[in-house]
Parts: C-alpha cells; structure tokens; sequence
C-alpha cells in the first residue's frame, strides 16, 4: 500500500523558513561585502558561490527521503572522525592552529561537518533506542554511551586546537540529550558533573592563551592592548552604530581594520556598527525565527529521527548564532565560533545549508508515511 | 526612549513571546490583538512620529515572521494603523496613559481583525477558534474530524498552515506519544530560544543606545590623531633692532625602540656611536634609555621615540641621511633651537632654555614632554609671550597608524576640524644696547663682579653684565654631565646674577647717601667744615681716616672728592644711625628696585630696631655706616637708581629693561613707559652740592678717580673700597683664593654728563681692591663708549672719497 504524499510536495514546504533562510544569505552576502571592501579577494562573490553550492545540495537531498540519514548515520560519523584525524596530523596550520584540510585548490574545514555528523548519529541513537520506552526516562547510565561518541570528536576539536567548536559541538548535542526524556534531577547532576568537568579542563586541557581569553574576557580593559583588544573593540564597533548604524561601507572600526577577524568571527560587529540597533534588532529576529521555525519541524515531524534531527539543527543554528553574538557583544568570553551564513568560510555555509536542507527535508515529509 | 518605555516594550516583547509559543500549545490561531503592536502604538500617541512608525513597521515585519503571512503584510498594515491611530491620537487629544493604552489595544484588535479578515478572504481561511487540551486521543479523533468536516467543506487550508492538523486518514503515527512527548519541551525550547535573543536584544540596547555616544566618541578617537605643530618662539632684540637671541633648527636624533631589536640594536648603537662620535657614557646611556623603553609598564613606550642625541653638526646630519636605510628605527628631526648671538655677555640677562619637567607639565598641561622652557632672565620671565601657542593637525590613521588617503581624510575631518594653525610667539624689544653691553664686558677688568649702565632720567637698562657667567647656546643645548658639575661647583658661582642677586657693603658710594642725611639734617651745610686728624674716637674706640695723617679741615666737596672717613664718620654720629637708614630708604636701598627680571634681593639697611647689642651701639653702627660699613649691604643696582636719583635731580625710577613688545609682524602690543617711583624731595641746595662734589671726584686733582678723567666728556662719580665680610667656614679654599677672598670690593658709580646727565654707570669689582683702581677706569670707558655710539648714531653718513684724478696724458708734472 502507498502510503506516499498526498499532496504536493511544494505545499508542504516549509516557506517561511526558505524565506528567512534566502534573507539571511543575501543579508550575509551584502555585509561581506561591505567588511571586505578593502580585502584583494572578493569574499562576497565566493561565499555567494558557496551559498549557491549550498542551495544545489539542498535540492538534491530534498529528493531523497532522510531516512537513508539513518542508514548513513555511522559510516558518515567515521568518515568525519577520520577527516578530523587527517587534520590533525596532515592538516595546514594557520595561525597555530591545525584546521583545514587543503582539498585540491579548496581549503575545507572538517569540524563544521563533524557538527552534522555528531547530529545525525545521536538522533538516530535516540531514535532507535528503546530504553526511553521500556523506562519512561533516561538515567544518566543509560546517557553514557551517546555521551562516548560525542566526546570522541570533541576531544579531536579541542586538540587542533579549537575551543570554541568543540564547546558548540558539545552544547548541541547536550540540547539533543535533554529533549530525551530525561528528569530534571539528571539534568541537574549532569549540570553540576559539567561545572566539575569545566574546573577540572581549566587546569589541565586548557592552553595558556585559552586560559587567556577567559580571564580578558572577566577583565578585557586590563588586556587592552594585547588579548581584550579584539574584545573592546567589537564593542566599540557595536556601540558606536547606535540608532541606524553609519551605514553600509561607512563603518570606520572595520572599515579602517580596528576591528579584527572582522570577515569571520566579528561580522556581527560589522552589521551592528554600519546598520545600528534597528538592524541588529533584525537580524537578531531573523536568526530566531530561524531556530523557532526549526523547533516547529521538530514538533510536527513524523518520527523521531526526524524529530531529532531538526531538534539538533534547532540547537546548531542556536548556539552559533548566541555564542558568536554573545561574544561580538562582550556577553561571552571571545572563542571562534562563525555566525551561520554570515561569517565568512565556504565549509561553514556549505554545513549550515545542509543543515536547513534537512529542516526542509524533515518538514516536506511530515505527512508521508 | 526613556527606561520606563523600554521596561514596557520588553513586557510587551515578552507578551509577544508568549503568544507565539501558546498557539503551539493551546493551538490558537486566530486574530489576537498583537500586544507588540499595542504598545508601539501606544508609544505611537506620545513618542517621536519617525520612531514610532519605524517601531511600528518593525513589529509588523516581526508579526509577519511569526506568522508567515504574505510578506509585509502585517507591517503595511502596522504602519497604516499607525498613521490612523496617530492622527485620532491628535484629535482625541490622548497624552499618554492609560487613555492612550486604551486607544492602542482598540488600534491593534482592529487592526488585526482587519488583517484576518482580508487574509482570510484570500486564503478562505476564514476565522476559527481552537482551544485544545494536549492529551487525549478523544481529542485527536476530535480534531481530525474537524478538519475532515473542513476539508470537506470544500475550502482548502494552506498546507503548510496545517502543521497542527493530521491527513485525512485516520493514521496513527509510529512513535506518536514520543513525539507528543516533544512538543511540550520544543515550546520550552521555544520560550528559551526567545528570551535568550531577548537578552542579546537587550545588550544591543545597552550598547548602542544607552552608551552609544561613548562608543562613537571612542571609534572616532582611534582613527584621529593629532600631530602637534610647534609655534615659533619669540625673538628678543636690543634697543637698535639687533637680534640677541633667535631660532634655528637644530637636528635631533631619535631612536624608537620598537623597530630594531636584539642583535639590530646593537649593530645600529655601534654606527650611532662611530657616525656621531659618541662618548662612552653616551652609549651607556642610550642603551639604558633603550632598556627603561623597553620594560616600562606603558606597552607602548617602545613605540615612543626617544632622544639619542640633541643638534648635531650638519656634517653627522650628511652621514646619517645617507646611512638612513641601514638604520631603520633611527629618526633625524628637526626641531627649532634658541640660537643666542652673544651668548656669555647677555647670560643673565636673556637665560637660557632647558627640557621641562614633569611638575612643570602637570601644572602647564599645555607643555608636552621634550618641549624647553625658559630658565632665568628674559625667557623665564616672559616665557607666555615668548612661546606662543601650538598648533594642532588632525589627520586620520588606520589601525596600524598609517594614514589615509586624502579623499578618506576629508570624509573622516571635517574642514574646520583638519589644522589648527599654530600662533607664533611675540617678539621682546629691549632697552639694552647690544654695542654698550659688549663695550661693558670688555671693559670690565675683574674675575667676578657687575656693572649697571641705566638711563639717568627714565631708568631704562643699557647694559647689564654680570660676571661669571654661563654661555646660554650651551646650557640651552649639549651640556655634559660634568660641566654642569662644574658650573654648579665653581666658588665664583657662575649662576649667580651679581646685578640684583647679591649685595655688598657700599664702601664709601655711601658717602654720598650720608652727605645727603647730613645736608637735609642741618647736621652739615655744603660750606660747613669738620677736622680731619687721621681718626675718630668714640669712647675707647678709634676710627682710622684711609689717609693715616689726616685731610686737615675740610668741607663737603673735599671731603667727598677726597673721600675724607673722619668727615663722615663725623657726619653720621652726628646724624645717628636711624636718620641715616631713613635718608637710605628713601634712595631705595633696604628694598628691591623692582626690576622686572625674577628674584631680587632687598639688601641690608640697619637701624636702631634690627641691630643687636653684641654687634655695638647704635652709635657705632652710625659711625661705620658712614663710610659704608657695618651691616649695610646694597646690591650694584640699588646703587644704579639712587645714583640715578642724584643725576636726575631726586627722582627713584623704576629700572625696566622691556622697552615694547611687538608682535610677530611688528605690530606694537605693549610699551612700556618710564615709571618715577618717588620723588626724593631733596633741597636744592644739596643737590647741587653733592653733585659739585661728585663732578670735582673725576675732574678736580686730588679726586680720587681724577687719573680716570675723560678728555670730551666731563662725568661725574664716586669711587667705593670696600672691606669684606668674613668668609663663611663652609668652603675650605687654597691660600691664593683664601687671600683672592679676602680682597676689598672695588665699587664705583658714575653719571654722564655731569651736568644734565644721560647715563648712570656702577662698577662692582669684586675683590678688586681700590675702588680707583679696579673700577674707575671701566666706568669711564664704558662713559666714553656710549658717547662715542651716540656720536656717530647722529653724524652724517660719511661722504665717500673721490678716487683721485688720473694724471693728464700729455703733461708732464714738474716738481
């Protein structure tokens, strides 16, 4: 018996979410832009470039049902450790840290596909898993193993060294964990067995300059010159765009490069110093929306894969976008972590637009059975 | 916006959070009075029509969002509402409160029930209420035969509307209660998601409106930098227009720190040092200079160019420009120096310059750090006139310094903001005559002492010499450490100005005050005669006269001209010691002149109230001051004025060496005018006296200074000898200087021409010895040089003399 679609399939796509998706990328394409107004490479044609890459992905795996996800769950979870591995001992190191892989004339940056990975792989442990049903809840014992195969790639992150995705990676699968059905009293302990687990990494896994951030991140004026110097003036950038911001091309922080990693990491400075409070306001409800669009794919999905599949990508466009807002704001200490679509970094675009691929991939197929 | 209004858009954000998490809850859908919008147009009825309608416009794009409407519907329909809700506004006349709220709610339900309805026309979604508990499978079924019966009434929800709903088929989804279980979590996700965007939101505000300024005024200070133009100090120059001390540029080296380091360092510091022809302690100095660069708690010290080495001769500037790559953190600056003309004759007068300190800069925040400023004499004391004001350029620079392009530079500064054009400082014209002055150093014969030259009748300075003194281009410029210890440990005291600084017992310049207290006393007439025996007695205490066999009887001029001691150790017991320090306060001694050229000592005046009885009676002071001794002590300037009060016929004048201050064009900014400070109120009679007697001194044989006497030019004067006071126990000296200081003061004062005078001159000889000796011929050869400048200042040009006629060809000249 078919049980296959029984309305059109472009009905049922999640428009209000291509919407926000094709705003953010112009938006993103547009203030690259503009922070890259003076570089001698036009980053706004290649991330376009990329963005169009992304989009061609996304049609292609609309095709295909995403449950082959699930059967590409695990081969697809080695293959990213094995990137990872690659990139630890053959990778290129830039700015002493080993991250990218040269791919012919590409640069690719497995850690943001190892994000996907690490999604795919524990919402398809949740899914098949029955210890929910025969419980009613999960114990932490029972958390222990997707916990081992979260932290295997996390620990290869941390050791490229790369604080900032490896926490992401963490927080994302973490948020997959919590909406298992887990009681509030685990999620306390496994709360309290983090902060233990955060001081005892301070003292051991850290490096110096990581330890650095944290405390110019307590104190940046005291940093001023050296590691609170990004800090300070992302702010300044911030700060100074006030209502409307100064325009687009106009901001001076980043025009006149006082502002550092401004095509990466500090693009938020940018799009807050040259469009102010009422474009960042916007922004900010774009990326919300984002997230709550993707919550709802999560709430109406049909099974639980698909469920947790969007849940995790509900998380990885949410700690991205707080994480790196955060930081560009001076709420949070300063750790690379790229605002989805609007940093600059073809790997990033390529990983987010996959990621919606699969909200739209999950959502399409809600009614199908 | 104030923070109550912000505490109200939160609420309201908040509110709008909820609503958007309740429908997934509680399955509303529907018009629902959109409570963002409620207080836009609530603000909308008080606030500022562009904020408003921007605010407006935004919460309608965000309702669109959320509600995934057809783009811009909601915010067309937002800022319609409120263009509306603000023109009844007007008319209702609503300010603010709760009538304003209650206009707003009304504004934003109709608004969206305009908005339903005209959507749902379009899309026949029509209005409908659902209110649903979560669980139950009775519900389900409930809701799915709803939708059935919808369905099959023949209107078609939008798919993606339809997120709530289940297909037709009554189906039951695999893992339907997992996923129930979701929902209730994805709301709380939801809820999450949007009060941590709220707090970003939030931290925008603070940042960008609440401390915006701040930031702007800090981005704006990274780009701008302001590079000072320095102002042209002001020239000084004598009576005649002759420039005494002006500018040049001097060439500086610097070295900053930052661009060479290790082993570039100390290649560079060995060519400083063969290039320059440094001095060891040059070199140990330029490297713990470089050490204190380096590790001083300002990180960016090292970036700060530090002095290597101060006006180096334009030879090392040719070696070092050409050497100029090699050394890459090397810098040849050049700066404006003072360029003194005659540097060791206008010493004292003019000062010198020197780096400012610290305390200096702390309490003149206009001074920056390497600037001079003016030490002692004229450049201290006008050093506000003389400096002028500093310019100020501000340019725009990236983050590495650099500066931009011109076109960025005039978007970044405005025009009026770009230069500040520096204000050059005003020039000083003095009353001293450069010629004179130099005729005066010349002259004077001693190691240490000073000379006066004063216009008699207005007091304005002509020459002024103190000797020792330093040489202002050096102590302005490269000293070394150990000449400045010499200078400061020489026992001349080369520092000192001897004109106004120090003073000396009188000698017997003081006969003339005494003669003075005599004649307006009565206690003498000008015919008046005293014995002179060879000495005086006063109980069982003799006075010697110099002249051991006595004058025999004199009178006032011979007394004077001779200078007799027993006429006026006669003169002064009989005047007495009180009535003598009065006649000498009224001729200015006892205080300071009032020069106006830093410090002055006032000198010693004693009277019956200041000595003390182990010193001697009253009477006895009143003795040995009148011949100049005792406690009496003047400086060579007290002696200028009151002389000059006797050559201008009782006038104290103020001594003033500032004739005008121009401004750089020459425009006059100030005169100066001369100042009587007082008149004397001297008989006649006594005048006249006393300067018969001062004519005869020079003139008459048997004059002291009658060896010293001028052919053209008749002067008038007084010598002085006076004895020293007892050297302190403080130095210990050789023998050679112990006896050099124990040598008499030789004083003389003279005024030109003796009758109708012009010019007053005192001779201080310090340890000279006889005041004939050792000071009457400098004052005469000063007398005669300022007449002689005055000759040819008024004589005609010289006609040029013909050259000779050339001898005829043809004749032949027979002698």
């Amino acid at each position: 018996m078919s049980l296959g679609v029984t309305e059109k399939k472009l009905d049922n796509l999640h428009w209000p979410l291509v919407l926000c998706t094709l705003i953010i990328c112009s938006l993103g394409v547009w203030n690259l832009a503009s922070a890259t107004k003076n570089a001698p490479v036009i980053m706004a044609l290649v991330q376009f470039r990329w963005m169009l890459v992304g989009g061609l992905f996304i049609a292609l795996l609309l095709l295909a049902d995403y449950r082959w996800l699930q059967t590409a769950a695990w081969p697809g979870y080695v293959a990213a450790i094995g990137l990872l591995a690659g990139v630890a001992f053959a990778g290129k190191k830039v700015l002493g840290a080993r991250r990218w892989l040269q791919v012919g004339s590409m640069q690719v940056q497995p850690s943001e596909f190892v994000k996907l990975a690490v999604i795919i792989v524990l919402a398809r442990w949740f899914a098949r898993d029955e210890t929910g049903l025969r419980k009613g809840h999960y114990g932490i014992l029972d958390l222990l193993r997707p916990f081992a195969f979260i932290l295997l790639p996390v620990a290869l992150v941390m050791k490229q060294p790369d604080l900032g995705t490896a926490l992401v990676t963490f927080a994302i699968a973490m948020t997959m964990v919590m909406f298992a059905k887990v009681k509030w009293r685990d999620v306390a302990i496994m709360f309290v067995g983090g902060a233990g687990a955060a001081v005892f990494a301070w003292s051991r896994f850290l490096k110096d300059y990581q330890k650095q951030r944290l405390l110019t991140f307590l104190n940046p004026e005291a940093y001023a010159k050296g590691a609170g110097y990004h800090a300070i003036q992302s702010v300044i950038a911030v700060g100074s765009g006030q209502w409307s911001g100064k325009g687009w091309g106009e901001g001076t922080q980043n025009q006149l490069a006082f502002l550092p990693e401004q095509h990466t990491d500090f693009i938020f400075s940018v799009w807050a110093e040259e469009h102010g409070f009422l474009g960042g306001v916007v922004l900010i409800a774009l990326y919300a929306f984002l997230v709550l669009a993707a919550l709802d794919v999560a709430a109406n999905a049909r099974d639980k894969f698909g469920s947790f599949l969007s849940l995790g990508i509900a998380a990885l466009f949410f700690w991205h976008a707080v994480i790196n807002m955060g930081m560009v704001t001076g709420l949070l200490p300063v750790v690379g972590v790229p605002l989805p679509l609007f940093s600059y970094g073809g790997s990033s675009v390529v990983a987010d637009m996959l990621g919606i691929g699969i909200l739209l991939n999950v959502s399409l197929r809600r009614f199908m059975f | 916006m104030t923070l109550r209004t912000a505490l109200v858009l939160l609420l309201a954000i908040a509110l709008t959070i909820l609503e958007s998490v309740i429908p997934h809850v509680l399955h509303l859908r529907a018009a629902r009075p959109d409570l963002l919008l409620i207080v836009v147009l609530y603000l909308a009825l008080r606030d500022d029509v562009m904020h408003g309608a921007a605010l407006s416009a935004a919460a309608g794009y965000l309702s669109d969002l959320t509600s995934a409407t057809p783009a811009f519907l909601y915010t067309f329909l937002a800022v319609l509402t409120f263009v509306v809700v603000r023109t009844a506004g007007a008319a209702l006349r609503t300010e603010g409160g709760i009538q304003s709220a209650a206009v707003a709610f009304g504004a934003s339900l109709g608004h969206s029930l305009l908005a339903t309805l005209i959507f749902g026309f379009f899309t026949g979604a029509g209005l409908h209420f659902e209110v649903a508990p979560m669980v139950g499978v009775r519900h389900r079924h409930r809701r799915a035969v709803r939708l059935r019966r919808a369905s099959s009434r023949g209107r078609e929800l939008p798919a993606w509307r339809r997120s709530a709903g289940r297909p037709p088929m009554m189906l039951v989804r695999r893992d339907a209660d997992d996923i129930r279980e979701i929902r209730p979590r994805a709301a709380l996700g939801a809820l999450i998601v949007v009060c941590t965007m709220l707090v970003l939101v939030v931290r925008l505000y603070q940042l960008q409106i609440l401390r915006g300024d701040v930031y702007v005024v800090q981005s704006i200070a990274n780009f701008r930098k302001s590079l000072f133009v320095p102002a042209d100090r002001g020239v000084i120059k004598d009576s005649k227009g002759r420039t005494l001390v002006d500018n040049r540029p001097s060439f500086d080296v610097f070295l900053t720190p930052a661009f060479c380091k290790g082993k570039e360092r100390d290649e560079v510091i060995e060519k400083l040092q063969d290039y320059l022809h440094l001095g060891q302690d040059d070199v140990e100095r330029i490297k713990s200079d470089y050490q204190k660069s380096w590790f001083s708690k300002d990180k960016l010290e090292r970036f700060k160019p530090y002095l290597v080495m101060l006006d180096i001769p334009r030879d090392q500037v040719d070696v070092l420009e050409a050497h100029k790559t090699e050394m890459s953190c090397v810098n040849l600056i050049p700066t404006p120096h003072r360029s003194y003309h005659a540097p060791t004759s206008f010493g004292h007068v003019l000062g010198y310059m020197s780096e400012v300190t610290p305390e200096e800069m702390d309490d003149h925040p206009e001074y920056r750090r390497g600037q001079t400023i003016g030490r002692r004499g004229l450049e201290r004391r006008w050093e506000k006139e003389l400096r002028g004001a500093d310019g100020k350029q501000n340019i725009a620079v990236d983050a590495k310094g650099r500066e931009l392009d011109k076109d960025t530079q005039e978007a970044l500064i405005p025009e009026n903001e770009r230069l500040v054009p520096a204000t050059p400082g005003n020039n000083l014209v003095l009353s001293v005559d450069e010629k004179l002055q130099r005729a005066a150093d010349l002259a004077f014969p001693g190691r240490a002492g000073a000379v006066v030259a004063m216009e008699a009748k207005t007091g304005f300075i002509l020459a002024m010499v103190s000797r020792p003194s330093f040489d202002s281009n050096k102590m302005s410029g490269r000293i070394s450490r150990a000449e400045l210890k010499a200078i400061s440990e020489d026992p001349l005291k080369p520092m000192l100005n001897r004109v106004m600084n120090e003073n000396y017992h009188p000698g017997s310049t003081f006969k003339t005050i005494i003669s003075f207290a005599g004649l307006e006393s009565n206690a003498i007439t000008p015919g008046s005669t005293v014995f002179c025996g060879g000495g005086y007695t006063m109980g069982n205490h003799r006075w010697r006269c110099d002249k051991p066999e006595g004058h025999g009887s004199l009178d006032l001029k011979h007394a004077l001209s001779r200078s007799c001691d027993v006429y006026y150790y006669t003169v002064g017991d009989r005047v007495g010691l009180d009535a003598i320090a009065e006649m000498a306060r009224r001729f200015g001694y006892g205080q300071p002149t009032g020069l106006d050229l830093g410090r002055e000592i006032p000198g010693i005046v004693p009277d019956s109230t200041t000595i003390t009885p182990e010193s001697g009676s009253a009477r006895a002071h009143a003795i040995n001051a009148g011949i100049g001794q005792g406690e009496i002590n003047v400086t060579p300037l007290q002696q200028a004025v009151a002389y000059a009060a006797v050559a201008n016929g009782g006038d104290i004048v103020l001594p003033q060496i500032v004739r005008r201050i121009e401004a750089p064009d020459g425009k006059v900014i100030r005169e100066f005018q001369p100042q009587v400070l007082r008149k004397l109120g001297l008989k006649e009679s006594s005048l006249t006296a006393v300067r018969g007697a001062l004519r005869a001194v020079v003139n008459e044989p048997g004059g002291t200074a009658y060896r010293s006497r001028l052919q053209d030019i008749e002067f008038a004067g007084k010598t002085g000898t006076a004895q020293v006071m007892k050297l302190g126990q403080k130095q210990k000296l050789d023998p050679t200087t112990q006896a050099y200081f124990s040598r008499d003061h030789a004083w003389f004062a003279a005024f030109a021409p003796a009758d109708d005078p012009e010019i007053v001159v005192v001779v201080l000889n310090e340890h000279g010895g006889w005041g004939a000796e050792a000071a009457a011929p400098a004052a005469a050869k000063i007398v005669s040089a300022y007449f002689k400048m005055k000759r040819e200042e008024t004589a005609p040009p010289p006609v040029p003399a013909l050259p000779p006629p050339p001898p005829l060809a043809t004749s032949s000249m027979v002698q």
